[in-house]
């Protein structure tokens, strides 16, 4: 099982963890580690998108161990213990579960929302669970038509509304009629929003507000969703969303090219925003649960 | 976009304009603190290497350290590097060919295709009035095809019927000749995001690419991208001809460094920019206006012509004299509410200004945003002609009719006619201060960010 993550993972991430891993390779090739080649590392590690903090962090030990006559192998496992340490603490564990359990999904244009909406529910789904999705976005053009098909592959109930209607009555209307129908699950895929447009934040949090009319506890979880591909900013979304609408967790998407994710490091670093999932591939059983271990593991290309 | 590098850099000028000289040591540390800042802008490492060495090399040639301002010095090779990374001049879309001409649009997932390419289409409609075609080649992604047809029916633009069972380069050939038979000048093909590592599907679009002979093969990428974004561009440079980039999400706060990389990487020019969620929210992109934004130098010239699209020259003057003689009426306000809005808001109007970056957060604050004007339009939509000329005659019971008709409290009523009353005021003892006239005149706005007190615009 934990193999069969390991390789899957790897394999999403395979191109980004021989960049890093080759990176080291090439700045050591058996050379003495001095100052220059520290700057190296920190390079290295600034270009994958893990921050200037955690870089020179690492430069810093790199020079307070004094590492003269290291291998490849020792420095990557160096990085690999601070990467766990910093990321272990933020292993997302889905703690309780109400009988209708209710995520909202939010996050920027073109994160994979949607996407991610299908990949959860199947998830719950291979638990022989009732799943259901709302298409929340009535703005964006076939937004609607595209979760549908998510739905029809993941077998759930789909929940929808007119173009352009108000998100927050959809929602209201969607949980009563997931409570009649027993449902176990109900995940809400809300549209793509800026986090610096305030009017669109605004509607975030009224649908929210309008949600927790129905029961306090409502939604259970709300969950911001990351491009991987995307820089520093993905700091400032967490952020905000975080402030807006405080979410619980946080999935990143689209690891399975070049990007590697790196940015989760400086978003541990300055929010402590658990890490529920990642997403490492188009099909539907590509999104895996996050551990620290092996996320690190694989970045670094350490077996 | 930019904000933050903008802050930082200003932030590092202001440290070296309070030094009277600067040595090697303190030309060192400010080069040392751009180059963090660039990173932290996910400007990528080696585009920020190359720019610090030149900067430096430049700095130290026109002998800046002797200079009578040296800041002043820095910022201007600073700002003439930017500008030169970012392309010289403005770089056209090519649409002197044969047509049917063909543009095709590629990039990652989620950067943006779809949208923009609607965006291009009406573009090119609107600005160059030619006759343009939409296909989309998107059979992967859930509803991709639908997407763009509805974005074509909301917009009255052209789209190919949604293909089923077709593989995309058929339906290239479909769109193509679709093109051709009913003589449309421009198509633009819509492809499905990828990923560079995904071989075959990068072999797809190479082999879409080559089939045809494209005008223009645009990448799109999200201004929000981070280190990837050398790798990403390298990629699609190397599989397709690229002949330049669209950058979205401007409209974010990201700080835009990937503009940097892209441009440099690909050495191909950024021609368009996506600036919101509207199919209007489209602008050519002129890389000295950004190098001025970045290093907060404002962009005037983006400013005027936006203005000079929204406000009809002939009504604002009028506005102008009413207010300079005092005769501003409630009517008025709420045509200057209205332009306001177009123009994107107050805080879209003071991004645009030089030395205006630091204020934009205080008004943000005390603002709450644009929801008072929101509120303000709401009641004067609900006035009579009189009340809107006359506001004086508005007592308890005309009150309690606004009140209804807007939605809004009295008390929301009250505050607006008070500031209203305040604003007519400050307008007449404006007109008679011969400083001012000049300057509205002249349209010289130097020294307008100490003018305007931010308290002014809380209620």
């Amino acid at each position: 099982m934990v193999f069969g993550w390991v390789k899957k993972l790897k394999k999403g991430l395979s191109k980004s963890s021989s960049k890093i891993s080759e990176g080291i390779n090439t700045i050591i090739k058996g050379k003495k580690i001095d100052e220059k080649i520290i700057e190296e590392f920190e390079e290295l590690l600034i270009s994958s998108d893990l921050g200037v903090k955690f870089s020179s962090e690492v430069a810093n030990k790199l020079r307070s161990k004094k590492l003269i006559d290291s291998s490849t192998e020792k420095v990557k496992i160096l990085i690999s213990e601070m990467l766990i340490e910093i990321l272990k603490p933020l292993e997302n564990k889905r703690k309780t579960i109400s009988p209708l359990h209710i995520i909202l999904v939010v996050g920027v244009n073109g994160a994979g929302k949607t996407a991610t909406v299908g990949k959860i529910a199947n998830k719950f789904l291979s638990e022989k669970k009732k799943v259901g999705v709302v298409a929340a976005d009535t703005f964006r053009a076939a937004a609607k038509e595209q979760l549908k098909i998510w739905a029809d592959r993941t077998n759930s109930s789909f929940f929808s509304g007119e173009e352009f209607s108000d998100p927050a009555a959809l929602c209201f209307e969607s949980i009563k009629k997931a409570q009649d129908m027993g449902l176990n699950f109900l995940i809400v895929d809300t549209a793509g929003r800026l986090h610096n447009k305030k009017d669109l934040m605004d509607e975030l949090s009224k649908i929210i507000r309008v949600i927790k009319k129905l029961d306090e506890k409502f939604p259970h979880e709300v969950v911001l969703v990351l491009d991987g591909n995307i820089g520093q900013n993905s700091i400032k979304q967490a952020e905000i969303f975080k402030e807006i609408c405080s979410i619980n967790s946080i999935i990143i998407t689209k690891l399975d090219g070049t990007a590697k994710g790196g940015v989760l490091v400086p978003i541990a670093q300055q929010l402590s925003i658990p890490i529920s999932y990642i997403g490492v591939g188009e099909q539907k059983e590509d999104l895996l649960d996050f551990n620290a271990d092996n996320f690190s593991k694989a970045l670094l290309d350490i077996n | 976009m930019f904000q933050s590098l903008t802050e930082k850099i200003t932030g590092i000028f202001d440290k070296l304009k309070s030094k009277g000289f600067i040595n090697e040591e303190t030309l060192d540390s400010v080069m040392r603190e751009i180059r963090v800042a660039l990173l932290e802008s996910d400007v990528s490492i080696s585009v920020a290497k190359e720019f610090i060495e030149k900067v430096k090399i430049k700095a130290r040639g026109k002998e800046v350290i002797k200079s009578v301002s040296p800041a002043q010095m820095v910022i201007k090779i600073v700002n003439d590097e930017l500008t030169d990374i970012l392309g010289s001049e403005n770089s056209e879309i090519n649409l002197n060919a044969k047509t049917p001409i063909l543009i095709l649009m590629v990039g990652l997932q989620g950067s943006g295709k779809t949208t923009s390419t609607g965006k291009l289409a009406k573009w090119i409609i609107n600005n160059k009035n030619k006759k343009v075609l939409m296909a989309s080649l998107d059979i992967y992604r859930p509803a991709a095809q639908e997407q763009l047809i509805s974005l074509g029916k909301a917009n009255d633009i052209e789209t190919l019927e949604a293909q089923t069972k077709k593989q995309p380069l058929e339906i290239a050939s479909i769109a193509v000749d679709k093109a051709k038979n009913e003589d449309f000048d421009i198509l633009i093909l819509d492809s499905a995001g990828r990923n560079q590592v995904d071989k075959e599907m990068m072999n797809e679009i190479k082999n879409i690419s080559k089939k045809f002979k494209f005008n223009e093969t645009l990448l799109v990428s999200d201004a929000m991208t981070g280190q990837d974004a050398v790798n990403t561009a390298k990629a699609f440079s190397e599989a397709v001809d690229l002949s330049g980039i669209i950058l979205t999400r401007i409209d974010g706060d990201s700080r835009g460094g990937a503009a940097l990389s892209m441009k440099h990487i690909t050495s191909k020019p950024i021609k368009f920019l996506g600036s919101g969620e509207k199919v209007d929210d489209f602008e050519s992109f002129h890389p000295d206006r950004i190098a001025n934004r970045i290093l907060g130098m404002g962009d005037v010239v983006t400013l005027v012509e936006k203005a000079a699209k929204e406000v009809d020259e002939k009504e604002a003057k009028e506005l102008q004299e009413k207010f300079l003689k005092g005769r501003f009426t409630l009517l008025d306000y709420y045509k200057q509410l209205e332009q306001l809005t177009k123009m994107g808001g107050f805080e879209g109007i003071l991004k645009y200004l030089p030395g205006m970056s630091g204020l934009k957060e205080k008004v943000e604050k005390s603002l709450e945003n644009e929801d008072i004007f929101k509120k303000q339009k709401a009641i004067i939509t609900s006035m009579t002609k009189k009340e809107k000329i006359f506001p004086d005659i508005i007592k308890a019971s005309r009150k309690n009719r606004i009140c209804k008709g807007s939605g809004s409290s009295i008390q929301d009523i009250n505050k607006l006619l008070k500031q209203f009353k305040k604003m007519s005021q400050m307008m007449k003892k404006m007109g008679k201060d011969r400083n001012i006239q000049n300057m509205m005149k002249t349209g010289q706005f130097n020294n307008l960010d100490k003018m305007i007190d931010t308290n002014k615009f809380r209620n």
